[in-house]
């Protein structure tokens, strides 16, 4: 039944989550040195300061109750403190995370508009569309999101003046404008994928009986193609979309550092390099999170799209 | 063709066409378009202050190397902090925009040479309406010493002997020695006056994010918050009534890419700054939103030699790479023209005091001009050829590495190898601060200041035994004895004299390396005028005629 | 005995293979070129530091930002120094660091997908349950958290992507695992007395070959993108070593003041690279897609 299927995916959504925090929490045993002298990213503390240090992480008990701590905390929002800006991390996380949300949804609207909506015409228009569509495809599949970045705002920045180049705007429209090129940076090579997917399921389902059928008795192109090439071909497009847009949520890191954006990904490189691991943890834990949901939603998506899916959970 | 032929052979047309249509866009610099080479002479040119703003303005973003991270001015040793408790916090003594040192929050009378008095000035109150009296001053300056809070400036009071309240408006420094030094340091961050029941109930929150600040300057402390930075609003009963801030509200943010930076302020995000080392800076002194102004500088750009032993340990090596760096190539590559060749350690702007005596002994000291056959030949003297020296750098700040590039190629030059340790723009400050930090490393760039405008401020910083940035444990008799008369001599000529003379022996002995004499650099958007151009922003007040322009 | 059992005698691998030269013409134009564009990246990997003109690390501040004069050919980067000869020295860590994590998540992958396809039952459920959980760690952020962990460098960055791609490898070749157990000659062998392992070792995992480089070509092509990615952010090859990510970074404020070459030299050097990888990956896996049917 859907309830099996979904219940099943509900469990393995927090199996994931519980394996990551674990993950991230141990790394702080990974690293060499002592934990409080990876807390400290390597830097000389007072003895008061680790002192709090040790009572905050409860250093001086076993690791699975440490671990349980930090879990414990970390549901009710409390995340540590950075050490290189002496601020609560969820504090920080608060500050930061709408640039993100915003980037990745930005992004995701690119992908879906643009790179769905190509997918449909190089699948329904034969010819110079589909073979430009393809070109471009094959192109930006392998353009990495750093690279896309500088050739953005070397051409649409610099030269043509068209974007500002980097950092974060001050109201509702010029963010809109300051992310517009991160957007498509990050959305360029995903956009690839998702084209060509949708262009092949399209083109499948355009070629199926029913379709032929439809055509035949003289149904309009539009109901056609909503009714019946679409509704078929949503599941692989829905899937892949999803993925892709998961996938978008490690990949901003790159971006956001690229266009010196405040956002949770530059902020947890910064993080990374300056060893504090407090913060890195924390962004970290929010981001798989976040990956992890969104990948849920794109299950539970499918199990919506295709009624064969709640039949039996042979889903595997 | 097959149409999987046809879109192969397309998409190798477009990506070359792409690749060639780019690359064709891409010219570089030309060899012989070089920027303009320093001025050897020191101040001809400069501004110390700009036109006062008429006009309010409703905020102004400012931006400083990297995020603040303390308030407190027993740790404010670095630019970011500096500019915001400059801005909200005011000292004993206060320092003129031309360097010039006179009252601040109190006058100070020295009725024997080793006893000070301060007078607290009428109405001096803090943001909260509460008096400063002279408990709130015993304890600022208290805790300055205090070796358990740990604090940067506990050096600066090595020859005093007590401080207390004196009186109801009176507080009196008494000295084991004389000490013509403390003025200065109390016209700086070590005199700093904040009030003693708000710190006490903050205890060690007091300077940071949760516990905040008070004290008595124009600008209030309001909110600091990660990614929006430090926010200070205009006091609308700032005790001195003679200033009347423009600026509604200041917003002090940490920019660590220079690249952004120079964004922000073409596109007005960013309304005003004193970041320095900006290789583009002409693109900014011809943009028409910014009008860039340069001020005397007090910092000097050196390397800071921290090997115990090795290479760097040896003075011979030290002069060697001291001859063979491109110092042309500094200023106009890193600064772009913002800056002096050097002579001494010293920046010639922090001739504060005895200016006659100062410059006539540094018109007579020689430039530090490259010299690449004198370097391999004191190189050879020292025998280190194929050994190796380890320099920090940072490859996030673009300037620091740049000149560690020039460094490296300096070494190379005279036959040593380097191998370079790179950390994050947020912990280059730990190289400062701390042992661990610093282990292994023989040297990293710093562009580093005294207190106030005195040469001997930074000098004893470093080529005194015991100084807290002295890391190699640099040692001179001739150096000390030098430095220490100086410190207790009255007569300004006379202590002149022997502080210049100190710096020829630094120039020669070069505890630390010096690159070059930066400018200070002022930067405001097209309509924003008022603050201050010299660097005596980092210690006094520098926005209270910041405005709109009419 | 073959025909008792019903198996008809012949070659007891079904798939024909192929020798790789027959393979590689077999892709087309595209694939050709594209696998000449791989070998040319390899011996730059391996002789690029000694084929570069001038010194690819030593900074020379005068000539910073300076374009195409003389016999440098792409011009100076942002420290003086000749960006061709960065790019050829570059080569190396740019191309290092992918080679390991192809090898290590393709020989993880591929042992975990044989051993869940051969064992099935229980153990291939444990396994997926598990593949499904190392998902949850986008490659780049497992680099990331290794980065903060361990220091920033290539061995750890290597490291967490061969975990992180491991699960991608696991579930293609689990497929075609299972589909490889189940035929008939598998069968044949184990009545003969053939071991598990040996089975595996010797028929299955070379029937899939085709399938398995396919997908390391592919991979190589991503992890190249992904290792380039954390260079640019400052968490892989350190600057001032040569790595195409580490210059792109470096180099990026060039862009802003007018002197993009020798960032862009990098990335076009990155794209090409990964599209020959690309195409070559995309033709291997639709010959050996076929080879199957």
């Amino acid at each position: 039944m859907r309830w099996r299927f979904l219940a099943r995916r509900l469990a393995m959504l927090l199996g994931s989550l519980l394996v990551a925090s674990f993950v991230i929490f141990g790394a702080l045993y990974l690293a060499p040195g002592n934990p409080i002298s990876a807390l400290s990213g390597g830097r000389a503390l007072p003895p008061a300061s680790m002192h709090v240090l040790e009572q905050r992480y409860h250093l001086n008990q076993p690791f699975l109750t440490q671990y349980w701590y930090w879990l414990d905390n970390a549901l009710h929002g409390n995340l540590g403190i950075s050490i290189t800006l002496q601020q609560n991390v969820s504090s920080v996380i608060a500050a930061r995370m709408w640039t993100t949300g915003g980037l990745v949804l930005y992004a995701a609207l690119i992908i879906v508009v643009v790179g769905i909506g190509s997918g449909v015409v190089a699948a329904l228009r034969p010819g110079l569309a589909d073979t430009s569509v393809l070109v471009s495809t094959a192109i930006t599949a392998a353009l990495p999101s750093f690279v896309a970045a500088i050739v953005l705002i070397l051409v649409f920045s610099v030269k043509l003046g068209w974007f500002p180049a980097l950092g974060n705007g001050t109201n509702f429209w010029s963010n809109v404008q300051h992310l517009t090129l991160p957007a498509v940076a990050l959305a360029i090579s995903s956009l690839a994928i998702v084209s060509r997917v949708t262009r092949a399921a399209v083109r499948e389902e355009a070629d199926r009986e029913h379709v032929q059928t439809a055509v035949s008795r003289g149904i309009p192109a539009r109901q056609l193609i909503r009714r019946h090439i679409l509704r078929n071909a949503a599941i692989p497009i829905a899937t892949v979309s999803g993925i892709t847009i998961a996938s978008l949520i490690a990949v901003a890191a790159v971006v956001e550092t690229a266009f010196s954006l405040n956002g949770l990904g530059a902020y947890l490189v910064q993080a990374a390099e300056s060893k504090d691991l407090a913060v890195v943890q924390g962004i970290s834990l929010v981001l798989v999170t976040a990956f992890v949901l969104i990948n849920a939603a794109v299950d539970l998506l499918y199990a919506a799209l295709d009624p064969r899916v709640a039949l039996g959970s042979r889903a595997q | 063709m097959s149409p999987r032929r046809r879109t192969s052979a397309a998409a190798a047309v477009s990506i070359a066409a792409c690749a060639c249509a780019l690359l064709a866009t891409a010219c570089g610099r030309s060899v012989n378009a070089g920027t303009s080479s320093g001025e050897v002479s020191p101040t001809h040119g400069l501004v110390v202050t700009t036109a006062a703003g008429t006009k309010p303005v409703s905020s102004v973003t400012w931006a400083v190397y990297r995020p603040v991270n303390s308030l407190d001015p027993i740790f404010a040793f670095d630019y970011p902090e500096n500019t915001a408790i400059s801005l909200m916090c005011e000292s004993l003594l206060l320092q003129a925009p031309d360097g010039e040192i006179g009252p601040g929050l109190a006058s100070v009378a020295t009725p024997t040479p080793t006893t000070m008095v301060f007078t607290l000035r009428p109405g001096v109150k803090f943001w909260d309406g509460d008096a400063v009296t002279p408990a709130d001053v015993v304890y600022s300056l208290d805790r300055q010493l205090e070796p358990s809070y740990g604090g940067f400036y506990g050096q600066v009071f090595s020859r005093v002997k007590s401080i207390a309240a004196t009186g109801s408006d009176q507080v009196t420094i008494t000295l084991k020695q004389p000490d013509y030094w403390l003025e200065g340091e109390l016209s700086s961050m070590p005199g700093i006056i904040i009030q003693k029941s708000y710190a006490l109930k903050e205890g060690k929150n007091y300077g940071t994010p949760s516990g905040g600040i008070m004290c008595t300057g124009p600008y209030e402390f309001k909110s600091w918050t990660a990614g929006a930075g430090v926010t200070a609003v205009a006091d609308p009963h700032y005790w001195n009534s003679a200033v009347k801030p423009l600026a509604k509200q200041i917003v002090i943010k940490g920019v660590p890419s220079a690249a952004s930076f120079t964004s922000g302020m073409l596109t007005g995000a960013i309304q005003g700054s004193y970041y320095f080392g900006l290789s583009n800076l002409s693109e900014l002194e011809h943009s028409s939103a910014v009008r860039v102004y340069q001020g005397p500088g007090e910092s000097t750009d050196a390397l800071v030699v921290s090997a115990t032993s090795g290479p760097l340990a040896n003075v011979k090596v030290r002069q060697a790479i001291s001859l063979a760096l491109d110092r042309q190539a500094i200023i106009s590559q890193v600064y772009d023209g913002a800056a002096l060749m050097p002579r001494w350690l010293a920046n010639p702007g922090t001739f504060g005091y005895g200016q006659s005596v100062f410059t006539a002994a540094y018109d007579k000291a020689p430039v530090l001009n490259q010299n690449l056959a004198a370097a391999r030949k004191l190189a050879k003297q020292a025998g280190v050829a194929g050994q190796t020296i380890t320099l920090g750098t940072s490859s996030e700040l673009a300037s620091i590495s740049a000149e560690t590039g020039a460094y490296q190629q300096a070494a190379e030059a005279i036959g040593l190898k380097v191998v370079l340790k790179s950390v994050s723009a947020a912990d280059y400050i730990n190289f400062f601060t701390s042992v661990q930090a610093r282990k292994g490393i023989d040297g990293f760039i710093t562009v580093n200041y005294g207190d106030y405008a005195d040469p001997a401020a930074l000098l004893t910083t470093l080529a005194l035994p015991g100084g807290d940035q002295n890391y190699d444990n640099f040692s001179n008799p001739q150096m000390t004895t030098l430095l220490d008369q100086a410190e207790g001599t009255a007569n300004p000529d006379q202590r002149a004299a022997l502080v210049a003379k100190a710096e020829e022996l630094a120039a020669r002995l070069l505890p630390w390396i010096p690159n070059v004499q930066p400018t200070n650099v002022l930067m405001l958007s097209k309509g924003l005028t008022g603050a201050v151009a010299s660097f005596s922003y980092m210690f006094a007040p520098w926005a209270d005629h910041l405005g709109g322009t009419g | 005995m073959s025909a008792a059992i019903g198996i008809r005698s012949g070659p007891v691998a079904p798939v024909r293979r192929r020798g790789a030269l027959g393979l590689l013409r077999s892709t087309g134009v595209a694939g050709m070129a594209s696998a000449a564009v791989i070998a040319v990246a390899a011996v730059l990997a391996i002789f690029g530091p000694l084929l570069a003109p001038y010194n690819p690390e030593l900074p020379n501040l005068s000539m910073a930002w300076v374009g195409p004069v003389g016999g440098h050919l792409l011009g100076f980067d942002f420290e003086g120094r000749d960006v061709l000869s960065r790019l050829l020295a570059g080569a190396q860590s740019s191309m290092i660091g992918p080679l390991a994590v192809v090898a290590g998540s393709m020989l993880l992958g591929t042992v975990i997908a044989v051993i869940a396809a051969w064992r099935q039952g229980p153990l291939d459920t444990v396994i997926s349950a598990g593949l499904d959980i190392v998902f949850a760690f986008p490659g780049i952020l497992l680099a990331v958290l290794a980065a903060a962990v361990f220091g920033a460098g290539l061995t750890a960055a290597s490291v967490a992507l061969s975990i992180a791609y491991m699960p991608y490898v696991a579930r293609v070749l689990r497929g075609a695992a299972m589909k490889e157990r189940g035929q008939p000659y598998v069968a044949a062998l184990e009545v003969q007395g053939a071991s598990g392992p040996s089975i595996c070792l010797r028929h299955i995992v070379p029937n899939m070959l085709p399938l398995i480089v396919a997908q390391a070509t592919i991979m190589f092509g991503w992890a190249m993108v992904d290792l380039a990615a954390i260079s640019f952010l400052g968490l892989g090859v350190q600057p001032p070593a040569a790595n195409w990510g580490v210059m792109i970074s470096e180099n990026q404020p060039g862009i802003l003041q007018g002197y993009p070459l020798p960032a862009l030299a990098a990335g076009l050097a990155i794209v090409a690279v990964v599209i020959a990888f690309n195409v070559l990956g995309e033709r291997l896996f639709e010959q050996a897609q076929a080879a199957r049917r």
